[in-house]
């Protein structure tokens, strides 16, 4: 028989004046397997707790029930007490009969009679639980970035100089990502380069940080703290080890006319080569699609003048494995195909527009090449088509944003940014040349961000039309844009030399692929969820998983930044012990009973559930089962919903406590 | 001299026990089948030549769930009170003889050891009207454990048909004379029960046999389409197994079934009868050997209905006639 | 004058919003009625459909159920999973004539104090003209009419045929067939005469979970048009592996007839539920419907577990409420309405009807073919946003 300890509360008058609470300390005496039940002016206070130690020792109980208020409000004031008198804290329950009682039932015995049935049912409940004790998880404090541009950058940097080892791994040759390429940076207009390098340089040289370049994430196994993860290490050709980056193999490349992907094509790179100067590793890797010797076993040359000895055309991909406690997604993003047919996205694609049919017709990025001083045409403005400094430009804003019928629904959030500053930075190359800005709205909320367009409209002549653009035709030489300004009411025509189309933001390609190896949610559109969109913006439905940057949703450098640090000190938490604790109110399962249908785990929102065998001493399989890892359930208990034979449980609610709960009303 | 009714006026009769408060139960057509169920209209009394009903008339002397007491916790103490029981009379009406001959068998196992009050009381207060068969199909078997289609074992009258629409009304007991008493004319002619099913099988063959070969392969093969349900032993008219159970402050009794996997399985974990072919071997050990070992009958009035309600068409008559087939090889 | 009813109300409330949201009532004083008995559960996906046929069944005359909005749980989706359940669920006691009014669900955060006191006040009064909840006694002069049990015949010579190929060319070790007494394991191609198609009321696969069965190796079964698709739930319940149950079609396909679903959803629900209460008054629980079912494989069934007593064992008009609620919800998107529950009950309670409501919710709400791929998410299990949540508050 348990021996449970009743305790009641006053609150002063705030429970005493509605509820009898002696006359409920009577009942509840009255409960098979109460002890004792006593009722006192203010039960948190240090001699309402003293007096429950000492009860528990005088009277030995095991249970105890607090009568008092929400349970959020002081249950673990109460566990700690009794644990300090010997108890397991998980055998206290409490009754609520303040908020949920005597402050809304003016009636006295009405409040009365129903504090008592409360308190039946929590002293049923607390009859049945059990004694828990917290979860340790062991950590391997070392963390997994996964993709190289400034947000993972900055998640590795500050990861890494908090102390932690960092695996960082890029896929593309060098790290630095989007930003590496662009020209100037809104709203303060400072070279990207100049800021991004050195911390690009900070991370090829840090000691603490592995850099895994040309590298992708092939599996994901383990949970939070104890992750085994797979690197596919692709085939470079090129020993980074050896090279030295003399650069004479690139110099005697023969194949010089490959679209430099770093220039989204506007420019031009050997088989062999540096994406770009700055790259970090300055390290060059070999086109396998287009080198000579990989393709047809002709040229060599590179080969040959490699002072080092550091190519080698048999290279292959290797598989790396590391173990880590934590992992950041950075994988950024990527631009919406403007002119192709997406069947596979059910996305249309904007033909009308000319991209990829005329050459002057580009994409941001590209004019963002076009703009650097690093690019293809050393940061004159000159157009693609013939090299022609082009003195009416026109850009289009949401080509592919905000489009329910032909492209995405949500906002890509910087365009108009870049829209400004692509319209000024064009004015302060061409000062003779006028920009046209199509726009449906401008959104410019952020720190000096309005100030910024402003200045591109006032200061820098740009001239915005409140227009979609319906049409780009090309007529005699000139790229005809065609809309209808909707503030004037009138139909808009711009010759233009160039058009540059302010192409959505989607997630990188591939995303989808890792979020499922790391059992991470993802929109409609493929970008990573958060696990709270408001007080959990960095972590993710699996523990120990977290999210930074533009594949999570479209958003500037700065932002990117912050929640890369913001992911980062997520990171440093975890690994604060070499233990994680958790709560232990968690899921289990019955092995013995559990028919292993796997419905728990489609409702599991922490993909916590995994499938288990069970096997005989001489490896016979004996039964299949659900099994729950302790390290990513959160104790929801949907769940125990679903398993058709109760096989799951969830400690601290049983389905003994909670049809107790019940029974205790009949 | 013999008593005769007509189908008429035993309805009428049966019309008058209802207005008396008296509970009637008898064949009736429910659920797309015969049922023995309480009689709201005496219209539809069945009295042609059907075939044994799908449940068993067992169930109103021993219903499928009971409460025995009720309980009642009073601080710390635990206070019990007695189940009302009910003395209200019955009559079972249009019985048929291999349900009848069931409730001696009842009777005694509801009072061998001690008595069963609740069952008692029930059965002091039932008569039971059986009618003789006019017919039977496949799974009837009750010459083979002798008994016949006018079997008067476990009646208090019996009613032969004799035309269409009369019977012959042979009262067995005082209590089942005096409730046809001055209801029925006399006349000269006597019916003739119809014949019974040819005997399928020898009773005692099987208790040889199951009495030697407790680990015969038979049992397990004939069990491989054992679904482990408990159609057979609800429905069966001596089954008499049962479980109890505490629910809301009452201690009820309700039918069990030694089919079920959960009957034997002990707390440990460990389960006695593993599987379908040792639960099947217990029915028919427990009905042919084990039970008349002990009390000198055979446990099984030959009714059919465990074949007739097997969803897999099991039963104990195929492995009766299989078993007596195999006590019958050469050695 | 006569004493106002008072009603008993349980609610059961996440732990994150409607818990809290009770809470700030009390901080801000606003009074309701006390009728109300609130138990905890960390959030409404843990809120199982047998809690709330618990609470009646110890005298509620109302539930309420609640928990975070949309996009606000606690746990991200549990909510949208027990809104989900609900969805299935209601279709079931609908069917049964359950009286909807005394049910309630309401989405309600921790900042909505007077959402929770206005649902309070209103689940009491609505609860106070309804009158106390009573499951009806079941009528103790009539029986429900049930149904005749189907019976149907089919050609055994192409099923004999197919299976002495399959045995010859040891495909499979045994094939299970229909006999003229039941099911028959063939595993010499010299006994396929024993394939008779007599008795074809049984899906056979629901013997292949069984250890016997699977001890004589590789199986094929004779199906009828509607029995294959308990293969696909049993592939996508990983009870076994993609194509290694032959089967041996027998029968041609008719056509869904929910005529006799609509002939009873067409009664006003309280005869409805007196209707049911006549038809499960005849249960005896032999769970011969249970045990026929291909897709009750549990090692225990729920009805058999004691700690706690979820469903009542005894076979009264509460208990036997319980099982055959419980039976049809847990085949909520699983049944393949191959009727062999019918068939097996010796009783005549037209089981079906039960599965049909559910199988029609699944079929119309998720547009989700039960038997058709074994890849496809299970509509429980998982959720959308677009779920539609008009019985919500």
């Amino acid at each position: 028989m348990a021996r449970i300890g009743v305790f009641l509360c006053w609150c002063g008058e705030n429970i005493a004046r509605t509820v009898d609470v002696a006359r409920v300390a009577e009942l509840s005496a009255q409960i098979p397997g109460v002890r004792c039940a006593l009722d006192y002016k203010y039960m948190c206070s240090d001699p309402g707790q003293s007096l429950l130690r000492e009860k528990i020792v005088s009277e030995r109980l095991d249970r105890v029930v607090v009568a008092s208020c929400s349970p959020h409000m002081h249950l673990k004031t109460f566990r700690k007490a009794a644990e300090r008198a010997g108890i397991n804290p998980y055998l206290v329950e409490m009754a609520n009969i303040r908020e949920h009682c005597s402050w809304v039932h003016p009636d006295r015995e009405q409040a009365t009679l129903k504090a008592a049935e409360l308190v039946r049912m929590s002293v049923e409940k607390v009859r049945h639980n059990e004694p828990l004790r917290p979860i340790k998880v062991p950590v391997t404090r070392r963390a997994l970035v996964i993709g190289a541009g400034v947000a993972g950058i900055q998640a590795a940097l500050d990861i890494a100089d908090g102390g932690y080892e960092v695996v960082l791994v890029e896929r593309e040759p060098s790290i630095g990502g989007k930003m590496a390429g662009l020209s100037e940076t809104f709203p303060t207009l400072d070279c990207s380069q100049c800021i991004l390098t050195p911390r690009m340089v900070e991370v090829g040289q840090h000691p603490r940080i592995k850099l895994y370049t040309f590298s992708e994430v092939e599996a994901v196994d383990g949970f939070i703290g104890n992750f085994t993860i797979t690197i596919r290490n692709k085939a470079r050709y090129v020993d980074i080890a050896k090279c030295t980056g003399c650069g004479e193999c690139w110099n005697v490349c023969p194949l010089k006319k490959n679209p430099s992907e770093f220039d989204y094509g506007m420019g031009f790179r050997r088989a062999i080569y540096v994406p770009f100067p700055q790259a970090v590793p300055a390290r060059p890797v070999i086109d396998n699609k287009v080198c000579a010797k990989l393709v047809r076993n002709g040229c060599g040359l590179c080969e040959k003048k490699c002072p080092t000895g550091a190519i080698s055309f048999k290279d292959e991909d290797r598989l790396i494995e590391e173990k880590v406690g934590a992992i950041v997604v950075a994988t950024g993003y990527k631009l919406y195909s403007i002119g192709k047919e997406q069947p596979s996205d059910k996305l249309h694609g904007y033909g009308e527009y000319g991209y990829g049919k005329y050459k002057d017709v580009i994409d941001s990025l590209q004019f963002e090449r076009l703009l650097s001083a690093s690019g293809p045409t050393s940061g004159e403005v000159r157009r693609p088509s013939d090299g022609a400094v082009p003195k009416n430009i026109v850009f289009v804003a949401c080509v592919g944003s905000r489009d329910n019928a032909k492209g995405l629904s949500y906002c890509s959030k910087i365009c108009c940014m870049y829209t400004a500053k692509h319209a000024m930075l064009y004015k302060h190359k061409v000062h003779d040349g006028q920009a046209h800005v199509f726009y449906m709205d401008i959104r410019s909320g952020g720190k000096g961000y309005d100030e910024f367009v402003r200045r591109a409209i006032e200061q820098d002549g740009a001239r915005y039309y409140r227009s979609r653009v319906s049409k780009i035709t090309q007529e005699n030489g000139k790229l005809m844009v065609r809309g209808a300004d909707t503030l004037s009411g009138l139909p808009v025509t711009v010759e233009a030399d160039l058009v540059v189309l302010a192409a959505a933001m989607r997630p990188a390609d591939g995303v989808q692929e890792l979020a499922r190896k790391l059992n991470v949610g993802y929109d409609e559109f493929g970008f990573l969820m958060e696990s709270h969109p408001k007080l959990r913006p960095v972590e993710t439905n699996t523990g120990g998983v977290f999210i930074c940057g533009a594949c999570h949703s479209p958003k500037d450098i700065p932002e990117s930044v912050a929640q890369a640090s913001a992911a980062a000190s997520k990171v440093q938490l975890t690994f604060a012990s070499e233990e994680l604790t958790r709560e232990p109110e968690i899921a289990g399962v019955n092995e013995r009973m559990c028919a292993a249908c796997f419905r728990c785990m489609g409702a599991c929102p922490y993909h916590a559930i995994e499938r288990a065998e069970i096997h005989a001493r001489n490896g016979d399989l004996i039964k299949r089962t659900a099994r729950v890892n302790p390290g990513l359930c959160m104790g929801c208990g949907t769940c125990v919903a679903v398993c058709p034979s109760k096989s799951m449980d969830i400690a601290g609610f049983t389905e003994q406590e909670i049809y107790s709960m019940v029974e205790a009303l009949a | 001299m013999s008593e005769i009714i007509s189908s008429d006026n035993l309805r009428k009769l049966a019309a008058e026990w209802i207005e008396q408060g008296v509970r009637v139960a008898a064949p009736q057509h429910a659920g797309g089948r015969v049922l023995y169920l309480p009689l709201k209209n005496s219209a539809d009394l069945l009295l042609d030549a059907f075939i044994h009903p799908a449940n068993s008339a067992k169930e109103f002397l021993f219903p499928k769930s009971e409460t025995l007491y009720a309980y009642r916790v009073e601080g710390q103490d635990v206070k019990l009170v007695e189940a009302p029981g009910t003395e209200t009379p019955q009559v079972l009406l249009g019985v048929r003889p291999c349900d009848a001959a069931a409730f001696p068998i009842l009777d005694h196992i509801f009072n061998w050891d001690c008595a069963d009050e609740l069952y008692n009381r029930r059965r002091r207060n039932t008569t039971i009207v059986v009618l003789a068969c006019s017919a039977h199909d496949a799974n009837c078997f009750c010459t083979s454990v002798g008994l016949g289609p006018a079997s008067e074992r476990g009646a208090d009258v019996l009613l032969v048909p004799l035309t269409n629409d009369t019977f012959e009304v042979r009262s067995v007991t005082e209590k089942g004379r005096s409730l046809f008493a001055g209801k029925t004319q006399t006349d000269n002619v006597a019916a003739m029960a119809a014949a019974g099913p040819e005997p399928r099988f020898a009773p005692d063959a099987v208790r040889k046999f199951s009495a030697a070969n407790f680990e015969h392969p038979i049992w397990g093969e004939h069990a491989l389409a054992c679904v482990g349900c408990g159609a057979c032993a609800h429905t069966c008219p001596t089954c008499h197994c049962f479980d109890i159970v505490d629910e809301h402050g009452e201690r009820v009794r309700n039918w069990d079934s030694c089919q079920f996997s959960l009957f034997t399985l002990h707390a440990s974990g460990h389960n006695p009868r593993p599987d379908q072919g040792s639960r099947q071997r217990q029915r028919i050990l427990h009905k042919f050997s084990i039970y008349p070992d002990k009390f000198g009958e055979i446990l099984c009035t030959g009714c059919g209905n465990c074949t007739r309600n097997c969803p897999a068409g099991l039963g104990v008559l195929p492995l009766l006639i299989a078993i007596e087939h195999e006590e019958h090889l050469p050695a | 004058m006569s004493e106002v009813f008072e009603p008993r109300i349980v609610a059961f409330v996440c732990n994150w919003c409607t818990y809290l949201g009770a809470d700030l009532a009390g901080t801000t004083r606003l009074e309701y009625p006390a009728n109300v008995r609130i138990v905890r559960l960390p959030c409404s996906g843990r809120i199982d459909f047998n809690l709330l046929i618990k609470a009646f069944e110890i005298g509620a005359d109302a539930v309420l159920v609640s928990g975070c909005h949309p996009g606000d749980c606690h746990y991200n989706t549990g909510n949208y999973h027990a809104r989900r359940r609900w969805m299935l669920f209601r279709p079931l006691l609908e069917v049964l004539g359950f009286d909807m009014r005394r049910l309630h669900f309401a989405w309600i955060s921790a900042a909505e104090s007077r959402k929770f006191q206005q649902t309070v006040k209103q689940v009491v009064e609505e609860t106070r003209q309804l009158g106390p909840y009573q499951y009806p006694a079941p009528p103790t002069d009539s029986y429900g009419a049930g149904r005749e049990p189907h019976k149907n015949h089919f050609d055994a010579a192409a099923a004999q045929q197919r299976a002495r190929e399959m045995l010859e060319a040891k495909e499979v070790d045994v094939v299970i067939g229909y006999g003229s007494s039941g099911p028959v394991f063939i595993r010499r191609p010299e006994d396929v005469d024993q394939i008779t198609c007599e008795e074809t009321g049984l899906n056979l696969a629901a013997y292949l979970g069984r250890k016997e069965v699977r001890a004589m190796g590789r199986a094929a079964i004779l199906t009828k048009p509607m029995d294959a698709g308990a293969l696909v739930v049993l592939e996508r319940e990983s009870q076994i592996e993609s194509g290694a149950v032959k089967t041996i079609p027998i029968g041609e396909p008719g056509k869904g007839d929910f005529s006799d679903l609509d002939a009873l959803l067409a009664l006003p629900p309280a005869e409805r539920m007196a209707w049911w209460a006549g038809e499960f008054a005849r249960c005896t629980r032999c769970y011969a419907c249970r045990q026929v079912c291909p897709m009750c494989y549990c090692e225990r069934c729920i009805a058999d577990k004691n700690r706690p007593v979820v469903i009542d064992t005894s076979p009264t008009p509460v208990g036997n409420f319980a099982w055959h609620v419980t039976r049809a919800f847990h085949l909520a998107g699983r049944c393949v309405g191959c009727g062999a529950c019918n068939h097996a009950c010796p009783v005549g309670i037209d089981l079906r009807l039960l599965n049909m409501a559910v199988h029609r919710a699944v079929a119309e709400q998720f547009d989700f073919n039960v038997g058709a791929d074994p890849k496809a998410e299970s509509p429980i299990g998982c959720w959308a946003p677009a779920d539609h949540e008009e019985f919500i508050r």
